[in-house]
């Protein structure tokens, strides 16, 4: 299996770790959600348990 | 023949330029980071929802200091999910079916939740080794058994992500290179081989994605366990 060639782990392993710590955590950080949820709507509201509405 | 099937998964290099660097940097140009503006178009608010979405969902069962993950768990989320999908375009190479990669991921941040479960609270840490309600006579064997199940995750998560996606491409080259050398012969049995090819493709886009999430949902669930 190709993959099992240790020849370049290193430069795999480095690499990869490289472009996810420099190119990705950014583009996330850039996202920015400036609504705050309204309380209204987190608080659970008190349902009935379901039952069977037809018998 | 088994030989040349496995070719399309050897890190490539062409003129001298490995392609994996190539594969690993270009992805990121079909995430552009927003402005600073209210309403974005629809590419990045799909995208802001996303990565919203999956924080919520992947920070619920975690406590206050578990929180700090979350940059980490988002990045990774996406590192993953565009790797694994872009690799499912024809001829693309993808970077996530090399074990190196999947490992290089793996095995830090697994080390890093253990280390953080042994630092702050490494009386629970130990304590994860014994299931509670054990029978006294079971208890030696059960503590040998639950740390080689310790130590063989990060081969394990490495591993699983490797072996899904390497199983995936290899399949559908296997199915796509039947159908066409049926086409010339048996074109019904070519036709019924394509089909087959389109449900695996399916089958490849969703295991793509669940794979990327089994990935980071066992890496929240080990730090669940440490933090």
């Amino acid at each position: 299996m190709p993959q099992l060639n240790p020849s370049p782990w290193l430069a795999i392993m480095i690499f990869s770790w490289l472009a996810f710590l420099i190119i990705v955590p950014p583009k996330v950080m850039a996202h920015l959600f400036p609504n705050e949820p309204s309380p209204q709507s987190t608080e659970t509201l008190n349902m009935e348990t379901w039952n069977w509405p037809w018998l | 023949m088994t030989v040349s099937l496995f070719d399309q998964f050897m890190s490539p290099v062409y003129l001298g330029v490995p392609l994996l660097a190539i594969a690993l940097m270009l992805p990121w140009v079909l995430f552009p980071s927003p402005a600073l503006r209210w309403i974005h178009n629809r590419l990045l608010i799909l995208q802001s929802w996303f990565i919203s979405r999956f924080t919520h969902q992947i920070l619920m069962p975690l406590n206050q200091g578990g929180h700090n993950w979350a940059l980490m768990l988002a990045s990774l989320m996406i590192f993953l999910v565009t790797l694994n999908v872009l690799g499912l375009l024809p001829h693309t190479f993808t970077p996530t079916t090399q074990l190196s990669l999947n490992l290089a991921f793996a095995f830090p941040l697994w080390l890093a939740t253990v280390l953080i479960g042994l630092r702050n609270n490494p009386t629970a840490a130990l304590g994860h080794l014994l299931p509670e309600g054990t029978p006294t006579l079971l208890i030696p064997i059960l503590i040998i058994i639950e740390t080689i199940s310790l130590l063989i995750r990060p081969l394990a998560l490495g591993v699983r992500l490797t072996a899904n996606l390497t199983a995936g491409h290899l399949l559908m080259h296997l199915t796509s290179s039947a159908a066409y050398y049926l086409m010339f012969t048996m074109p019904a049995a070519a036709a019924l081989t394509m089909g087959l090819l389109l449900l695996l493709t399916l089958l490849e886009m969703a295991v793509a994605v669940i794979q990327a999430y089994v990935f980071v949902l066992l890496l929240s669930l080990y730090l669940q366990e440490n933090v």
